[in-house]
């Protein structure tokens, strides 16, 4: 758990001094007239000031032998399987679209991550897609994409 | 106009039809919400944010609010007959009105809870009704320096009481200001943190931003744990409590709502501390401390008035000074801001409609959530019924399209998985998510008033120390930071557990 939290603070002092970096190219300005990074700025070294304390407050920190990790492998696998599953989804809505790679997920979502039966699975998705369709495109008109590949082939 | 006249006005707008169905939604939404563990208001609040958009701002308030205590309303079901708070301002009703349930005693406590949450709530509007007219008129004393002081103050009580470490919180509260200027610079015109993606011109939506870090995020929890739920098998009978029953919770209805009213408007407060100071001072003026936690109505009567106090005065610092008390209030603001209404002391004058209609359906709310929670418990209880392998994909599908339909931009799809991740990855390491949704919602707002100031004073930073409530909001923030400093000095490190092999 203590190499996690050190990971973590380690990476938010990249982040601050990235961000401090880069605010400080748009334009610190002056105290009396302030630039576009100037606001970012004090907060990136706000924060990557802390974030030093809490890694010197880590590395010095005792560990706990009764404690567990924060991370289990296969957890953290899932999760950034789930994740990019969720990505790969809405990034095909371009080219399947929307209603194709739905199904396509909601099979996914309830045979994979959570195991149902074949006939669970086909009902329990086909009624949740018609529903959120409805909600969604019928009922708030959010313009969700039909798919190149089925244009292609109506044209 | 008196606050009479003020309050039929409110009344005329909240009686309206689609006002009065939106109320009745969010009640109901709220309800469900607070039934079902793993999906608290703040991500329901989030999930809901884009369908508020096509209908009028003070509609949208009173859904929202609704969802809001009606959460509150609903979180005691699962405390008292699932041991499992529904959400986290009912855990501790878990450890009175379970232990009641086993006694045969379901009914008893979820009609205290209803009736508690009822008298509390309505108590808690009431207060609000009188109180927030002359803060607003208060309000209108403050300049950029007073609001830039009192938004910092507001930033540091919330990471003060709300994290389990105060550096990460702030820590927290800095990614959310820098979250908060991506985007276009609204003074210079230069943009910001974009690396070239035209879709982040406009900045990091709010709706993408909350749906990843509270709603993703939970279902990404989620993944890891099994969720049983195991209802703990008696017939619920006799909601109405005894005249025993009301002479015993009495006391403790009142005391839970003085406090929950207090502790709701501090920022940071709100309805899941007032629960626990609620159940920690009913225990300590006790005759009989040591039975609490094995079935007294009063350990239900007290936090249940408490979190349902909080949650109505929590509305005061919003609407009065634009300042929200905690996260579920930071997205309120956010959906104000959305529909072009900014909150503060002007919105008394500006939209009277939406102050006094957003109050007035409350007490309306109030009432809904009476009829709702208690002829209708058969069915929350069914509702628990339902498999978490059932809800998890529709709650994902619900996040994904919320997200897109805000501008139909898939780059808020991606955001919001992004920010999901990053709101797992903060769970796990106790990494407060509250603080930087607030940072992310006032930043603009902080940052206009910290470069104002600075322009109006020509660079100095006396500004800040020469007007009293500035002063006062300042040497606030300075002694929390101080205490915490200090504290966290004379403590021992807290040891880190040691990692899994």
């Amino acid at each position: 758990m203590k190499k996690a939290y050190i990971l973590a603070h380690a990476f938010w002092i990249v982040f601050a001094c990235a961000a401090a970096a880069e605010s400080w190219r748009l334009g610190f300005g002056s105290f009396v007239r302030p630039g576009p990074g100037f606001v970012p700025f004090l907060a990136a070294m706000v924060l990557g000031g802390l974030a030093v304390a809490a890694l010197v407050q880590t590395i010095l920190g005792k560990s706990d032998p009764a404690a567990g990790g924060v991370f289990g492998t296969r957890d953290l696998l899932r999760v950034l399987w789930v994740i990019v599953v969720l990505a790969a989804y809405v990034l095909a809505w371009d080219f399947v679209g929307f209603l194709a790679a739905t199904l396509l997920l909601l099979f996914f979502l309830f045979r994979c991550v959570e195991p149902l039966r074949w006939r669970t699975v086909l009902l329990a998705s086909v009624l949740t897609l018609t529903m959120t369709y409805i909600l969604f495109s019928t009922l708030l008109g959010a313009r969700l994409p039909a798919g190149r590949i089925w244009t292609y082939f109506m044209n | 106009m008196d606050l009479f006249h003020e309050l039929i006005l409110g009344f005329g707008v909240a009686i309206q039809p689609v006002n009065l169905f939106y109320c009745f939604l969010g009640c109901l939404i709220g309800t469900i919400v607070g039934v079902l563990p793993g999906l608290g208001p703040t991500a329901a609040m989030s999930l809901l944010l884009p369908a508020t958009f096509h209908i009028p701002p003070v509609t949208a308030v009173i859904m929202l609010a609704g969802i809001y205590y009606g959460a509150m309303y609903g979180g005691s079901t699962t405390s008292i007959l699932v041991n499992i708070p529904g959400e986290a301002a009912s855990v501790m009703t878990c450890l009175d009105g379970y232990q009641m349930a086993r006694q045969g005693r379901a009914g008893a406590a979820l009609g205290m809870s209803a009736f508690g949450s009822f008298i509390a709530g309505t108590l808690g509007i009431v207060g609000m009704t009188i109180m927030a007219p002359p803060l607003a008129s208060f309000a209108l004393k403050f300049g950029p320096p007073e609001y830039f002081s009192l938004m910092s103050m507001g930033m540091v009580v919330l990471s003060f009481l709300t994290g389990a470490s105060m550096v990460r919180s702030l820590m927290m509260a800095c990614f959310g200001l820098i979250v908060g200027t991506v985007g276009m610079d609204a003074v210079s015109g230069s943009t910001r943190f974009t690396f070239g993606v035209t879709d982040l011109m406009d900045g990091v939506g709010l709706v993408p931003l909350v749906m990843g870090l509270f709603g993703i995020s939970e279902i990404l929890l989620n993944l890891e744990q099994k969720i049983d739920r195991e209802i703990f098998k008696t017939k619920v009978k006799g909601l109405l409590p005894t005249v025993e029953d009301w002479i015993q919770a009495k006391w403790a209805i009142l005391r839970g709502t003085v406090i929950g009213f207090i502790l709701g408007i501090l920022p940071g407060g709100g309805a899941v501390l007032s629960s626990f100071v609620a159940y920690a001072v009913e225990k300590r003026v006790s005759k009989h401390p040591e039975r609490f936690g094995t079935g007294m109505i009063e350990g239900v009567a007290s936090p249940e008035s408490a979190n349902n106090a909080a949650a109505q005065s929590a509305f005061i610092p919003l609407l009065t000074l634009g300042l929200p008390a905690n996260v579920v209030m930071a997205l309120l603001l956010g959906a104000l801001i959305l529909h072009g209404v900014t909150p503060g002391p002007l919105l008394l004058t500006k939209h009277p409609d939406i102050f006094w209609g957003v109050i007035a359906s409350m007490y309306i709310g109030n009432v809904m959530l009476l009829v709702l929670n208690l002829p209708l418990i058969g069915l929350w209880v069914q509702l628990l019924k339902i498999p978490y392998p059932f809800m998890m994909p529709m709650i994902i599908l619900f996040c994904v399209l919320g997200a897109y339909s805000v501008a139909n931009s898939l780059t808020d799809v991606l955001l919001m998985l992004l920010f999901g991740l990053i709101g797992y990855l903060m769970k796990k390491l106790k990494f407060d998510a509250p603080p930087l949704v607030l940072a992310f919602v006032l930043g603009p707002l902080i940052e206009y008033y910290f470069k104002s100031s600075l322009m109006f004073s020509r660079g100095s930073f006396a500004v800040f120390f020469s007007r009293p409530i500035s002063l006062v909001c300042l040497s606030i923030s300075a002694a929390i930071l101080l205490w915490s400093i200090v504290s966290g000095l004379r403590r021992r490190p807290l040891p880190i557990p040691k990692e899994a092999p």
